[in-house]
C-alpha cells in the first residue's frame, strides 16, 4: 500500500513548485516582456495574437536606439554622477548611523524622528528654494547639486545602517573602549568592518538612485553634453508618439548596468538588506 | 598639549555631533531652509517666478474649498490603506516560500526581487504596455481563462487597482527583510506548537505573525510614508497617456489616479500656484508626521510586548 | 584628531567633484563665443527628429550671420523653464503654445515684442489674423507665431462607400449615420472598426463639439459648460456609446492612445472610419506607408446650424522673450529669423504644422505637401475657435476632462455632469 501520508506530501511538493514557478514567471515576466519586445518590429509588437517570442529577430533597435542619443558620452557622465554618490553615500551613511546608535549623546533622538520627518517633504515644493540656492552661488549646471546631497546622508540608508548598527552588541565596542582605544578607532576598526553586508545594500540602492534620477539632472542640467542617460531615455518618450520597440532597447541598455552590478554584489546585499529591518 | 579635559557625556555630545555633522548641515541646508521657504510661500500669491504677494491664509482657505484636494487625498490614502497592507501581505507570501529549504532558493529569491532593482521609469513604461487591453500581456493571459480584461489605465473603476497591482511587483526590499526575520523565529515555538496539534494556518497567525510583528509594523510605516510620496508612477502614467495636447485630465481618467503629491506638482508647476502647492505641502506634512509618531508609539509597544524573548 | 581627517577627505573629495564640473564645463556667464559672438540660448519643447528639424533651422540661421551664436536646448519638461526663470537662468528664447504663452504673460513673465516691432517698424502684416489675436493680450504682442495648426476631419473612403455613401457628412446627424453603420464588432464585442470619432480624445472635446456650436467659454473668459451645443454633443456621443457598449470602445481608444501616430496607428490601418486630427497626419501616413484611400473634409456642422462647419480649434507654436532673458537684442533678431519666412518654412514643412504666415500658404513646397493645401483652405475661412485668455485655463480644462470621463463611463448624464462641472468652475478665472 501506498503510504497515504508520504502522497499527500508528495502533493503538496507538486503544488508548492508549481506556485513558486508561477509566481516566478509573474516577477520576471514584465523584464522578459522588456527583453524580447526590444528584438520585435514594431509591427510584430502589435500583431495580434499577441506573442511573447519575437516572430523574427531583429537587433537594430539596438543601434537605433544607441545612436539616436550620444550614448557612450551620457553613460560616461552617468557613471561618473553615480560613483562619487555611491562613494558620498558610503563614507558619510555609517558615520551618522554610527552616531546615532553607538554614541550616547542627545542629539542623536532628536535626529533619529527628523530623519523620517524628512522623508515625508515633497520635491515640487523644495525645488525652486533650492535652485534658487545653488543658482546663486553659481552651482547649476554642474553636477554639485546631484552628488553635495550624497555627501550629506539621505535619511533612508541612515535608518537603515542604524538598524544594522543595533544589531550589534555594544560589549563589542566597550571592549574596544577598555583597551584604550578612541571613538574614531572604535568605530573605524570595530565598527566599519562589520558593516560590509549593510554597505553593500547602501551602495547598491544609492548606485540605482543615482543612476536613474530623472528629476534633478532634468532641473539641473541645460547642457546636452552634460546629459544622463536618464535623460536620454526621455528623447524616445514624446508627446506625440511611442515608439515602443524602440523604447525597449532603450530601457534595456539603461537597466543592464544596473542588473549586472546587482549580480556582481547579491549575496552581501541581500544579507545586507535582510539584517537592516529586524531591530526596530 | 593643555587641552581641556572633558567629561565623557561632554565627550560624547562632541563625538557624536562630529560623526552626525554631514546630515546636520545637510538636513539644514537641503530641508528646513527650503522648508521654511515654502512655509512662507504658502502665506503668499506666488507663480514661483516673479515676487510673492502676502495673502494670508487664502492659500489655505482655497485649499479646503478645493474639492480635488479631497479627491487627491482620498486616492492618496487608498494606496496607504489598500497598497500598502496589499504588498506587505505579498511580501510575507514571498518571505514564506523563499524561507522554505529547496533547491533553486536563491534563483526563485532573485527573481522576485529583481523587479524592485529596475528603474521606475523603465518599470512604467513597461507596465502601461502590460496594461493595454489590446497588445497588453495582461489581458491576454485573462482571457485564456474566459475573462475579459478591462481598459485598465482608461477605466477609473481599475486604475487605482492597475497601480495597487504594480506595487507589488515591486516588494523586494520588504520581501528579504521578512525573510531574514522568519529565520529569526526559534524552531522550538513551532515544535512545541505541532505537538499541541496546531495545523499550519494556525501556526502560522499564532506563532509567525507574533514573532515579527515588530518588523512588519516597522515595513508598514516605511511604505506608509512611500505611499504618501506616490508620484513618480502615476506622472508617467498621466504623461504617456495625455495623448495629444492634453487629451486627458490631470490625474488620469475622472482624477482616479490624481496623487496628492502630483496635485502639488500641477499647481506649482501647471498652474503656477506655488502658494497653494505650498499649502498643501504644510498640510500633508502635518499629518504625516502625525501618523508617523502615532506609528513610532505603536511599534514601541508591539515590540515591547512580542519582542521579548 | 581622526575625524577631522574623515572631514578633511570628504572635504577634498567634495572639492575634487565640484571643480572641474563648475569650471571646466564653461561657465554660463561668458555670454561669448570664442569668435566673439554673442550667445543666445534657445528652448523647444520638441524631441527626436522634431528636434533635428529645429536644430537645422538654428544652424541655419547661425550660418547667416556673425553677430549671434544660437545654443538650441530640447526642453519638454515646463517645470524646468520656470525653475530657471525662477533664478535669472531662463533662456533668451523659448518656443511653446500660444495658451502657454498668453499664461506666462498674464504672471508677467514675458518681455513684449511688441516694443520691437514698433522700434523698427516691423511689419507684422504678412502673419494672419488669426495667428497674431492669438498671441495678443492687452493689446501687445508677446510673441511671435512660427507655425499653426486647427483640425480638420479625415475619413476612409473605402469604408464609407461599402456602406453605401458616396460623400463624406457635411452635418453631426449624418455623420452620426454612417459611424453607426460602419462600426464592427467582433464575435466577443470587441470593437473591429469605430465609425464615430471618440478618438483622440482631445478632438473629442473640441472640435466634436465646436461643431455643434457649442464652447467651453464665453468671450470673457468665463466657463460654459451648460452650453446647450456641449450638452447636444455629448448626448449624441452618449447614444452610440450605448449602442455599441461602453467597455468595448474604451478598450479601443486605450489601444488607439498606446499607437497613436505609429504604424499600427488605428487610422492608418484602416480600423477607423473618422478622424478629427491635424495636418501633419498625412505626412505620417506617407511616412509609414499606409495604403489607407482616405480624404479630408470640413469638421461638420450640424443640421439646425450648418454654418458650424469647419469651426475647429486654432493654436499657434510661438516664440516669446522671458523678461529676464539676458540678451533679449539677440532673442528678438532671431525671433525675426524663425518665425521669418525661410526659417518658419523650414520648420512648418518639417514638423508638418501649417504656416502662420500668409505668405507662405501660396508656396509651391508648401502647397506640395499632403493635406496642405486641404487645410490652408480651413484656415482661410476664419473660423478658428481661440483660446481664452484665462488665468486658469490648464486646471480649467483638467476639470473638463474629468467631467468628460464620468461622462463617457456613463456615470452621470451629460446633464448632471455638466451642471456639476459648473459649480466645480465657479471659482475659474
Amino acid at each position: 500500500m501506498i503510504d497515504k501520508y508520504q502522497l499527500r506530501k508528495d502533493i503538496w511538493r507538486v503544488c508548492f513548485f508549481i506556485i513558486v514557478a508561477v509566481l516566478v514567471l509573474i516577477y520576471v515576466s514584465p523584464f522578459l516582456v522588456m527583453f524580447f519586445t526590444s528584438f520585435k518590429t514594431n509591427s510584430d509588437a502589435f500583431t495580434i495574437p499577441v506573442r511573447l517570442f519575437p516572430r523574427k529577430w531583429v537587433s537594430e533597435n539596438y543601434p537605433a536606439a544607441m545612436s539616436a542619443i550620444p550614448y557612450f558620452r551620457y553613460m560616461g557622465n552617468t557613471i561618473y554622477i553615480t560613483v562619487l554618490s555611491v562613494i558620498g553615500q558610503l563614507i558619510v551613511t555609517p558615520m551618522v548611523a554610527y552616531s546615532l546608535s553607538k554614541i550616547n549623546w542627545k542629539g542623536s533622538k532628536i535626529i533619529s524622528g527628523l530623519l523620517m520627518a524628512t522623508m515625508m517633504i515633497p520635491i515640487s515644493v523644495t525645488m525652486v528654494p533650492l535652485y534658487r540656492i545653488y543658482s546663486k552661488i553659481g552651482l547649476t549646471n554642474t553636477y554639485v547639486p546631484l552628488i553635495l546631497p550624497a555627501f550629506l546622508g539621505k535619511a533612508f540608508y541612515i535608518i537603515i545602517t542604524r538598524q544594522f548598527f543595533m544589531g550589534i552588541p555594544n560589549s563589542l565596542i566597550e571592549a574596544a573602549k577598555i583597551d584604550g582605544a578612541n571613538e574614531f578607532q572604535r568605530y573605524t576598526r570595530i565598527a566599519l568592518p562589520l558593516t560590509k553586508p549593510i554597505m553593500t545594500t547602501v551602495g547598491i540602492y544609492a548606485f540605482l538612485d543615482a543612476w536613474s534620477d530623472y528629476l534633478m539632472p532634468m532641473i539641473f542640467i541645460s547642457r546636452p553634453e552634460k546629459y544622463t542617460l536618464s535623460l536620454g531615455l526621455q528623447q524616445f518618450m514624446s508627446e506625440y508618439s511611442v515608439d515602443w520597440a524602440r523604447l525597449m532597447a532603450a530601457a534595456m541598455v539603461f537597466v543592464l548596468p544596473v542588473v549586472i552590478c546587482f549580480a556582481v554584489f547579491q549575496k552581501n546585499f541581500v544579507r545586507g538588506v535582510a539584517t537592516s529591518g529586524l531591530k526596530a | 598639549m593643555a587641552t581641556l579635559k572633558l567629561t565623557q557625556k561632554q565627550r560624547d555630545f562632541r563625538n557624536g555631533l562630529l560623526f552626525a555633522l554631514p546630515w546636520i548641515v545637510g538636513f539644514l541646508f537641503l530641508s528646513v531652509y527650503p522648508l521654511i521657504a515654502s512655509l512662507y510661500y504658502s502665506f503668499t500669491e506666488f507663480n514661483a517666478v516673479t515676487t510673492p504677494r502676502w495673502v494670508g491664509l487664502d492659500n489655505f482657505k482655497d485649499v479646503f474649498s478645493d474639492p480635488l484636494v479631497w479627491k487627491s487625498l482620498k486616492n492618496t490614502l487608498f494606496m496607504v490603506f489598500i497598497s500598502t497592507p496589499v504588498n506587505l501581505f505579498v511580501a510575507l507570501l514571498l518571505a514564506t516560500i523563499v524561507s522554505r529549504n529547496f533547491k533553486l532558493k536563491g534563483a526563485v529569491r532573485t527573481a522576485f526581487f529583481l523587479p524592485s532593482i529596475i528603474p521606475m521609469v523603465a518599470a512604467t513604461m513597461v507596465w502601461i504596455w502590460m496594461f493595454d487591453p489590446t497588445y497588453g500581456y495582461l489581458n491576454n493571459v485573462l482571457s485564456w481563462f474566459g475573462i475579459q480584461g478591462p481598459a485598465w489605465l482608461m477605466d477609473a473603476r481599475y486604475t487605482k487597482w492597475a497601480l495597487v497591482l504594480m506595487g507589488t511587483w515591486n516588494v523586494g526590499t520588504t520581501m528579504l527583510v521578512c525573510m531574514a526575520s522568519l529565520q529569526e523565529v526559534p524552531v522550538s515555538y513551532y515544535e512545541s506548537a505541532e505537538i499541541d496539534g496546531a495545523g499550519a494556518v494556525r501556526r502560522f497567525f499564532s506563532i509567525t505573525i507574533p514573532c515579527i510583528a515588530h518588523v512588519l509594523v516597522y515595513q508598514a510605516i516605511l511604505g506608509i510614508i512611500n505611499a504618501f510620496q506616490y508620484f513618480q508612477q502615476v506622472y508617467i502614467i498621466v504623461t504617456a497617456n495625455a495623448g495629444v495636447k492634453g487629451g486627458s485630465a490631470a490625474g488620469g481618467p475622472e482624477n482616479s489616479i490624481l496623487m496628492y503629491p502630483l496635485y502639488i506638482f500641477h499647481n506649482a508647476f501647471t498652474y503656477l500656484k506655488m502658494g497653494k502647492a505650498s499649502a498643501m505641502a504644510w498640510l500633508l506634512f502635518i499629518v504625516v508626521a502625525i501618523l508617523a509618531v502615532v506609528m513610532v508609539k505603536l511599534t514601541a509597544k508591539v515590540t515591547d510586548s512580542a519582542g521579548r524573548e | 584628531m581622526h575625524k577631522k581627517l574623515i572631514g578633511l577627505v570628504a572635504l577634498l573629495a567634495m572639492l575634487l567633484i565640484s571643480v572641474p564640473a563648475a569650471f571646466a564645463g564653461g561657465s554660463q556667464e561668458s555670454a561669448t563665443t570664442e569668435d566673439g559672438r554673442e550667445i543666445v540660448t534657445f528652448w523647444y519643447n520638441n524631441t527626436g527628429d522634431e528636434a533635428l528639424v529645429y536644430e537645422q533651422v538654428i544652424a541655419d540661421y547661425n550660418a547667416s550671420q556673425d553677430k549671434y551664436e544660437v545654443q538650441g536646448l530640447s526642453v519638454t519638461d515646463d517645470q524646468k523653464l520656470i525653475v530657471a526663470m525662477s533664478s535669472n537662468e531662463a533662456p533668451d528664447v523659448f518656443k511653446h503654445s500660444n495658451s502657454k504663452v498668453i499664461q506666462f504673460q498674464k504672471n508677467g513673465l514675458l518681455q513684449s515684442v511688441q516694443d520691437y516691432i514698433d522700434a523698427e517698424g516691423f511689419d507684422t502684416s504678412v502673419y494672419s489674423a488669426q495667428s497674431l489675436e492669438a498671441n495678443t493680450l492687452d493689446g501687445k504682442l508677446w510673441a511671435l507665431p512660427i507655425d499653426a495648426y486647427t483640425i480638420q476631419m479625415f475619413y476612409n473612403k473605402d469604408l464609407l462607400e461599402a456602406a453605401g455613401y458616396t460623400e463624406p457628412p457635411k452635418t453631426m446627424e449624418e455623420m452620426y449615420e454612417m459611424a453607426v453603420a460602419v462600426t464592427k464588432l467582433d464575435a466577443n464585442g470587441n470593437v473591429e472598426i469605430l465609425g464615430y470619432p471618440l478618438f483622440p480624445y482631445a478632438s473629442a472635446r473640441q472640435e466634436l463639439i465646436y461643431g455643434f456650436g457649442g464652447t467651453w467659454w464665453d468671450e470673457n473668459g468665463k466657463p460654459t459648460p451648460q452650453d446647450p451645443g456641449i450638452l447636444e454633443s455629448l448626448n449624441m456621443n452618449v447614444k452610440f456609446r450605448n449602442e455599441f457598449g461602453g467597455s468595448n470602445l474604451d478598450s479601443f481608444i486605450a489601444t488607439a492612445n498606446t499607437n497613436r501616430y505609429t504604424e499600427q496607428d488605428m487610422f492608418f490601418q484602416g480600423k477607423q472610419l473618422f478622424r478629427l486630427d491635424g495636418s501633419w497626419l498625412p505626412t505620417m501616413m506617407d511616412n509609414f506607408g499606409s495604403t489607407v484611400n482616405y480624404g479630408i473634409t470640413f469638421v461638420p456642422g450640424t443640421e439646425a446650424h450648418p454654418e458650424n462647419r469647419g469651426r475647429a480649434r486654432f493654436e499657434t507654436d510661438s516664440v516669446a522673450i522671458p523678461v529676464m532673458a539676458k540678451n533679449k537684442e539677440g532673442a528678438w533678431d532671431f525671433i525675426k529669423y524663425i518665425a521669418g519666412y525661410d526659417g518658419a518654412k523650414v520648420i512648418d514643412l518639417g514638423t508638418g504644422n501649417l504656416p502662420a504666415l500668409t505668405t507662405l500658404y501660396d508656396d509651391p513646397d508648401v502647397q506640395a505637401k499632403a493635406g496642405f493645401a486641404e487645410f490652408i483652405e480651413a484656415l482661410q475661412i476664419g473660423n478658428g475657435v481661440q483660446y481664452p485668455q484665462m488665468n486658469d485655463f490648464d486646471e480649467y480644462i483638467s476639470m473638463v476632462n474629468a467631467s468628460l470621463d464620468t461622462v463617457y463611463a456613463l456615470r452621470a448624464t451629460p446633464e448632471q455632469a455638466m451642471a456639476d462641472l459648473a459649480a466645480q468652475s465657479v471659482n475659474i478665472d
